[in-house]
């Protein structure tokens, strides 16, 4: 049994260009091979594209909609690979060029990131492309999986309609148990990243996944979420669009019963 | 039902990425008079405007190198809200062409200072202004401009203020050059203030810059 939050928040410099949100995250979780499976995507369109925000919606559904589809269909994520992703990744680049073509554009106009986390009982996979990051807990340490994706600036990375995309495909498969991890877009970097080492800062995630831990109900958490990520606090660091998913295993001791 | 509080108060502290910018400016003995201060004073109001920028404070990094009787760096590369604009006087000739290569130098040069320190940084600026033509050898500066544009390793623009030789500047430069509009160096200071304001913000892609300065109230015309 899985407990997540999910939000995405709009960036104070797209408020300030009359742009949408273009992040986008889903989270889905269902049984398989005796156990909850946990699904986390995040997509961040290109500030560019014209239609980024359609595009980073567009992936977190089909992306999800395919992992479930793979996952249901009885292949196993203990035997999942780098060319399980790649069929995702075909479905969903077939899938933005038929909204492409639907809206009368180019599919360059719908380019976006992606972050994808499977989790199972015993192994997990973890796939990326562009920037943001996945970071997974390890008993009292945070670590990213991938380091973002950059060019030599800063603000170009890469997208999943690229034509080199298979080039660009981070993937790892891992075996072991995740009992917490969470996934951001590249308006939360600088916060919850440190760059001198290339590690994830502790003390940002500790205590949110506390609360996570202690909460009834996740869902009780998604307007405080919100709340943190629309804060003064955040806002003076970053002023691109934030999404943050947390996710922790029910069943993971929380302080009180740590204390006792 | 109650808000329960949520979030964190601690954060990374990173390094902000830079926008670095060489201001390359022509103090020859032409530029004497009304020019120098007008462009004087555009420097004053290129440190005010970008400094009041929250982000923008933290992430300018300006140098300033002029050409005139020699090429001098003025300022070697400074964050913006340290910035003190130079008061310049024009004097001599104008040898743009070791100028460009001193710039371009520089450029490369600081790039490594941020790789070493683990500091990312956006499409370095080289922003000349001229009111002539070089009066050194040019052509090889011209290929380094072409070069490095190709490469994306810097975004060079050219603007000419009357009596410019336009025509050479369009060989030097990869992008059209531009004719500032009688002494309108505020204007201009302030547009490129904006621009790299805007290239501070996390937008993916090309810089764009915020607007064109060649729209009927910009402080440009096309060359």
């Amino acid at each position: 049994m899985w407990k997540y939050v999910c939000e995405s928040v709009q960036g104070s410099s797209h408020l300030d260009r009359g742009q949408p949100c273009q992040d986008s995250c889903a989270v889905a979780s269902f049984e398989s091979d005796g156990d909850n499976l946990l699904i986390l995507v995040c997509s961040d369109g290109a500030g560019s594209a014209a239609h980024a925000e359609a595009g980073s919606k567009v992936a977190c559904e089909t992306v999800v909609a395919s992992i479930t589809g793979t996952m249901q269909s009885g292949r196993s994520l203990t035997l999942a690979d780098r060319a399980m992703v790649i069929e995702w990744l075909m479905q969903l680049r077939g899938t933005l060029s038929a909204e492409a073509a639907r809206l009368e554009t180019d599919v360059r106009e719908l380019a976006c990131t992606l972050l994808v986390a499977v989790v199972g009982k015993s192994s997990a996979l973890f796939a990326q492309i562009g920037d943001g990051a996945i970071v997974t807990s390890d008993k009292d340490s945070y670590r990213p999986v991938f380091w973002p994706q950059a060019g030599e600036y800063p603000n170009v990375t890469n997208f999943v309609t690229d034509a080199e995309f298979e080039q660009s495909l981070l993937f790892q498969r891992s075996d072991g148990r995740i009992e917490e991890l969470a996934i951001f877009s590249d308006g939360l970097e600088r916060l919850a990243l440190r760059y001198v080492d290339q590690t994830a800062h502790g003390p940002f995630f500790e205590p949110m996944f506390r609360s996570l831990r202690a909460a009834k109900n996740a869902s009780d958490l998604s307007l405080g979420l919100r709340e943190f990520l629309n804060s003064p606090r955040v806002n003076d660091r970053t002023d691109d669009d934030k999404t943050l998913i947390l996710a922790t295993r029910v069943g993971v001791l929380d302080d009180s019963v740590a204390a006792s | 039902m109650d808000q329960i509080p949520f979030g964190t108060d601690n954060f990374a502290e990173n390094p902000e990425p830079r926008v670095p910018c060489v201001l390359l400016l022509d103090v020859s003995s032409s530029m004497a008079g009304q020019r120098i201060s007008e462009l004087n004073q555009g420097l004053v109001a290129y440190k005010d405007e970008t400094a009041a920028d929250g982000l923008a404070a933290k992430r300018v990094d300006v140098a300033v190198v002029t050409f005139g009787s020699e090429v001098k760096t003025l300022v070697d590369f400074t964050t913006i809200g340290n910035f003190q604009p130079p008061a310049l006087e024009a004097n001599g000739a104008t040898p743009m062409g070791t100028a460009i290569h001193q710039a371009i130098d520089m450029v490369a040069q600081r790039k490594k200072v941020y790789r070493s320190n683990g500091i990312s940084y956006y499409r370095p600026w080289i922003f000349m202004i001229t009111d002539g033509g070089p009066t050194d050898e040019w052509k090889a500066a011209a290929d380094e401009v072409h070069k490095g544009e190709s490469a994306k390793a810097f975004s060079f623009f050219a603007v000419g203020v009357e009596g410019a030789n336009l025509e050479i500047l369009g060989q030097i430069a990869a992008r059209k050059p531009l004719q500032l509009k009688g002494l309108a160096f505020r204007d201009l200071f302030v547009w490129l203030s904006r621009s790299q304001q805007s290239v501070s913000r996390s937008t993916p892609g090309d810089d764009v810059p915020l607007k064109s300065p060649t729209a009927p109230d910009g402080w440009a015309t096309v060359g």
